[in-house]
């Protein structure tokens, strides 16, 4: 009697042991493919990979794997999307624009991708946006700064989920006239190259228009990757300028701090990096007190203390050993908002698969939640995401967090740092931005 | 020519043209490409016919692309054959003016000053953004082909057609010039430059007008790039791209005018797989095919050709 | 008789050593003139100054009259002066024929032709004619590299003449030629430069050849002309006075 039943037994755990752990049963859309397919374009090597690429691709591989499993938090509880698993192929985005152009066709006619998230320089984002809209595959830009894309252009399958450089410029110009209303001369140290030269233009004119006596003793545009800022330093030192805009990023950026902490530049004059919340963590003790530092958004220590965030900062620690950083923080939007159009359209379509056009009707104006608080497509006729954006000054080193902590934050919002829709950011600053509602 | 070699001419080319509506469009995009590259690597063994290396190919390879860009944006041109012919000439007239100088030297101070003037136009590129948006780059809209305007799908094919038919006659061309006169001179200069001086011929005169047909050939490269990518940016003047040519060129070799074409057509097919396959270190696997490729073919993959022959002598 | 080449006052010096001083030369047409003297005396200087490989720095070079002194060496050759050198300055990489034709393009003044072929008809007869004269026509194809000495010498010969100089200077032409080979060698040339009235001068160290093909002798020393005139009279004279010469 107890024979067959153990053989039962047995047959049934063998049966339950052989269902691969963490892969819920959950039924996929009528319709829908047997995966979902992106095509992940980061820089993997040289010089943009470690501040920017790298803590993107381990966000995505991160997001991916538990959004497969179904343990992000609400409303992401659903495994992959809309119950069809995603699965990542990616693409370095070295090499230049030309050889991305190739790679994209690549991406979506060899490799059959059903959406592409990537790019984080901007002469790759201008260059592949037509090629993305000539071969009628969604396309989302997570990082790449310039604010051309869709203020030059219309494009029907291009989304960028997260905002571009202006809010960093304007906000950082809105922050300084909180904290130093008197500021009478300003300088800019910034790379020479697009994203320097952009970022300069931007936050100067914000800044002349909002007021008007402020004078610019100096502008420095060291080559990129000069890594080596003897010269601007001096320069800086002589000129006196109570402010010091700067875009740097990279090793410019932490080169460029470590070189000109012994020689006081900081104590001299009020500095700003935009984007300088990445050498946080990196630099650790070496961050001097009394600069400036932004994330180009509500990211990193920026960001709300929801349970969203709080998941996403612990489960990207216990993985990487490291807290992520702003790069982490647009990725973790753009696929948080595919996710959410997807299942939006999903729904909206009586729960069968949707067609492109419908997810892209989702997508437009979309609002979702991410760790880096809502997100709006409010801006280029719903393509463009709209974020507030956040500054800090560094102050003491953090031992546990192992990082200087921020203090003197202010947040300023989306409607005060974003031009409205359809008007180009050169035209709002100009017209002295109306419409702006800021504290 | 023989005539079996133009009977085979022809037939590639009739071949190639076919297979452009038949390959995924994907590899017909990259084939378009690795032929732009493969004129101006072309360019690069024509001045080594006469034992001078450039590094500075890449100025007219940007000089084509941007005239094409700026004739677009400034003065509103759209027809591809026009854009096409306008940057080969501005290409020429560049060359014109820079080989007054370049031609009097040889040998390492040749390759430094081409590498100097390359680096002279990518600084400017990038300096005047306002006309030549820095790095951004500008963008090419769809040029029209022969007066139509086609539509999106079909354009790829007709870029990849004219893309062949730009390279044929290139090729057709620089095979004439190395049966002339003017084409053994370049070889007579790399050989023994007094004996030419000493048959009464200006070798400065030799050198100059082969820099300047080469620089028409790289110019030609330029354009073509830009209107298959429908991008321009200054990466296209910066020196390794000029370098990208040299190695391309050692790649297939320097005995015919369609080895440095092969070589083109293997390495951007070898680059695509690279990144496809080694994602987090192509550029070790890239350099690693290379040296391969080099230690055991130093004549490039032309030689390749022989090797049947040789077997079938022995 | 026209005076083909002459020379007044040439002089040039390197450095401290005197290579030519002062030179006054006349040689008129049809003359072949041997150029004999020791190592370093200056004839090769001599040949150089002439073809305008170096410039003088005092005294003028005058070629059927016209004034030639400091004029390029392409110039100089097309005007109608065609030089050999002691090493033979061949295209080494390209056929013997690739090179008789390299000449001829030059000398129809069709070098700088982009595209028609340097191997027409109109050139390629004449040029075999006269590779065959030289004996090089079963050569044509073979890479000069490939050629023995005394063959890439006629070749160098040959392709000086393929420009229908007036006046063929050559420099050593039977040097480095086995002694069996320097009289047919020569034989070869004068046969060919005679009936076609080139003036001829040539350097050479070899007194038997200098003897029997030269009408006329100039003894170059230190720079300087010492002797002209008969070959057997100045050469027993040079030959008589050896503390003369030092």
């Amino acid at each position: 009697m107890s024979r067959p039943f153990s053989v039962l037994n047995i047959f049934i755990l063998i049966l339950l042991a052989s269902t691969p752990p963490g892969s819920p049963q959950a039924p996929t859309p009528p319709g829908a493919p047997a995966q979902l397919k992106v095509g992940i374009v980061v820089f993997l090597s040289g010089a943009a990979a470690a501040p920017f690429g790298v803590p993107a691709r381990n966000a995505t591989e991160l997001l991916i794997e538990q959004l497969n499993a179904g343990s992000a938090p609400k409303p992401y509880d659903r495994p992959g999307i809309g119950g069809v698993p995603i699965r990542a192929v990616y693409v370095d985005e070295a090499g230049g624009a030309e050889r991305q152009v190739a790679e994209l066709r690549r991406l979506v006619l060899e490799e059959k991708v059903d959406f592409v998230i990537g790019y984080i320089s901007s002469a790759d984002c201008l260059a592949i946006a037509p090629v993305a809209e000539e071969l009628k595959v969604l396309t989302f830009l997570f990082d790449c700064g310039t604010n051309r894309i869709f203020e030059d252009r219309t494009y029907r399958y291009v989304f960028r989920t997260s905002a571009h450089q202006v809010i960093d410029s304007i906000g950082l110009a809105r922050y300084l006239l909180k904290i130093r209303p008197n500021v009478r001369t300003v300088a800019g140290l910034n790379q020479n190259y697009a994203w320097g030269q952009d970022s300069w233009n931007t936050f100067r004119d914000a800044l002349l228009k909002l007021k008007p006596d402020v004078k610019v003793v100096s502008e420095q545009f060291p080559k990129l990757f000069a890594g080596e800022f003897s010269t601007e330093i001096s320069a800086l030192l002589a000129a006196r300028p109570e402010f010091i805009h700067s875009s740097f990023w990279g090793g410019d950026l932490e080169g460029f701090t470590i070189q000109m902490t012994p020689r006081g530049l900081h104590r001299r004059s009020l500095i700003a990096f935009t984007p300088g919340e990445t050498m946080l963590p990196r630099l650790g003790r070496d961050v001097p007190p009394g600069i400036i530092v932004g994330a180009r958004g509500p990211h990193g220590p920026f960001a709300p203390n929801t349970p969203l965030n709080q998941w996403f900062v612990r489960a990207y620690r216990d993985r990487y050993g490291i807290r992520p950083v702003y790069a982490s923080y647009h990725m973790a939007q753009a696929l948080l908002g595919v996710k959410a159009a997807f299942e939006k359209a999903l729904a909206a379509n009586e729960g069968k698969w949707p067609t492109v056009d419908q997810v892209i009707a989702a997508l437009e104006y979309l609002e979702f939640e991410t760790p880096s608080g809502t997100i709006r497509m409010a801006i280029g006729k719903g393509h463009q995401a709209v974020e507030p954006t956040a500054y800090g000054i560094t102050g003491p080193y953090d031992p546990q967090q192992k990082e200087v902590r921020l203090t003197n934050v202010m947040t300023f919002p989306a409607e005060c740092v974003n031009p409205p829709d359809g008007v180009k950011s050169e035209d709002w600053i100009r017209q002295g931005f109306p419409g702006a509602r800021c504290p | 020519m023989k005539p079996r070699a133009v009977l085979i001419g022809v037939l590639s080319f009739v071949g190639l043209g076919a297979v452009g509506f038949v390959l995924p469009r994907w590899t017909v995009f990259l084939f378009s490409l690795a032929l732009a590259r493969g004129l101006a690597a072309l360019s690069v063994a024509l001045l080594m016919r006469a034992g001078l290396v450039s590094f500075g190919q890449s100025l007219f390879f940007a000089t084509g692309a941007y005239t094409a860009a700026f004739m677009v944006r400034l003065l509103g041109v759209r027809e591809a054959g026009l854009l096409l012919v306008g940057a080969v000439i501005v290409s020429m007239t560049v060359a014109a003016l820079t080989g007054l100088w370049i031609a009097r030297y040889r040998e390492i101070f040749f390759a430094m000053l081409s590498l100097a003037f390359t680096m002279i136009l990518y600084g400017w590129l990038l300096k005047a953004y306002w006309i030549t948006g820095g790095t951004d780059g500008l963008r090419i809209p769809p040029p029209t082909v022969l007066g139509t305007a086609w539509s999106v799908d079909t354009l790829r094919s007709v870029l990849y057609e004219a893309t062949l038919v730009c390279t044929a006659v290139a090729l057709v061309l620089i095979h004439l010039f190395l049966d002339s006169p003017l084409g053994y001179a370049l070889r007579a200069v790399r050989d023994n430059e007094v004996r030419l001086e000493y048959l009464g011929s200006s070798v400065w005169q030799v050198v100059y007008w082969a820099y300047v047909l080469a620089a028409g050939l790289a110019g030609l490269g330029g354009v073509l790039t830009a209107l298959n990518v429908g991008h321009v940016d200054p990466q296209l003047a910066y020196w390794t791209t000029a370098g990208e040519f040299v190695f391309i060129t050692l790649l297939g070799g320097t005995e015919s005018v369609l080895a440095p074409l092969i070589g083109a057509v293997v390495f951007e097919f070898l680059r695509t797989y690279a990144l496809k396959y080694a994602p987090y270190t192509w550029q070790m696997a890239l350099g690693g095919m290379m040296l391969l490729l080099i230690l055991f073919m130093p004549r490039g993959l032309w030689t390749l050709r022989y090797l049947r022959f040789r077997k079938a002598v022995s | 008789m026209t005076v083909v080449l002459e020379t007044e006052g040439l002089t040039r010096r390197f450095g401290q050593v005197v290579a030519a001083e002062d030179l006054a030369v006349q040689v008129r047409e049809g003359e072949q003139v041997g150029i004999v003297g020791p190592n370093g005396a200056g004839k090769t200087t001599f040949l150089n100054l002439v073809t305008g490989y170096i410039p003088p720095e005092r005294g003028t070079i005058r070629f059927m009259g016209r004034d030639i002194t400091g004029l390029h060496p392409r110039t100089i050759t097309r005007l109608g002066i065609a030089r050999t050198f002691q090493i033979p300055q061949l295209y080494s990489n390209l056929t013997v024929l690739e090179n008789m034709l390299l000449a001829w393009a030059a000398r129809e003044g069709r070098m700088m032709d982009p595209w028609w072929p340097l191997r027409r008809t109109a050139w390629v007869e004449p040029a075999m004619d006269l590779l065959a004269r030289f004996g090089l026509a079963d050569d044509a194809d073979r890479p000069t590299y490939t050629l023995p000495e005394g063959k890439r010498k006629l070749l160098d010969v040959a392709l000086a003449l393929a420009l229908r100089p007036r006046l063929l200077l050559m420099d050593e032409p039977t040097s480095g030629v086995s002694v069996r080979e320097k009289f047919p060698l020569m034989d070869t040339l004068m046969e060919i430069l005679l009936p076609a009235g080139v003036t001829v001068l040539f350097v050479e160290h070899d007194m038997d050849v200098v003897l029997r093909y030269a009408q006329r002798v100039l003894v170059f020393q230190g720079g300087r002309v010492v002797a002209d005139g008969d070959p057997q009279a100045v050469l027993s004279e040079v030959l008589a006075a050896p503390s003369k010469t030092k």
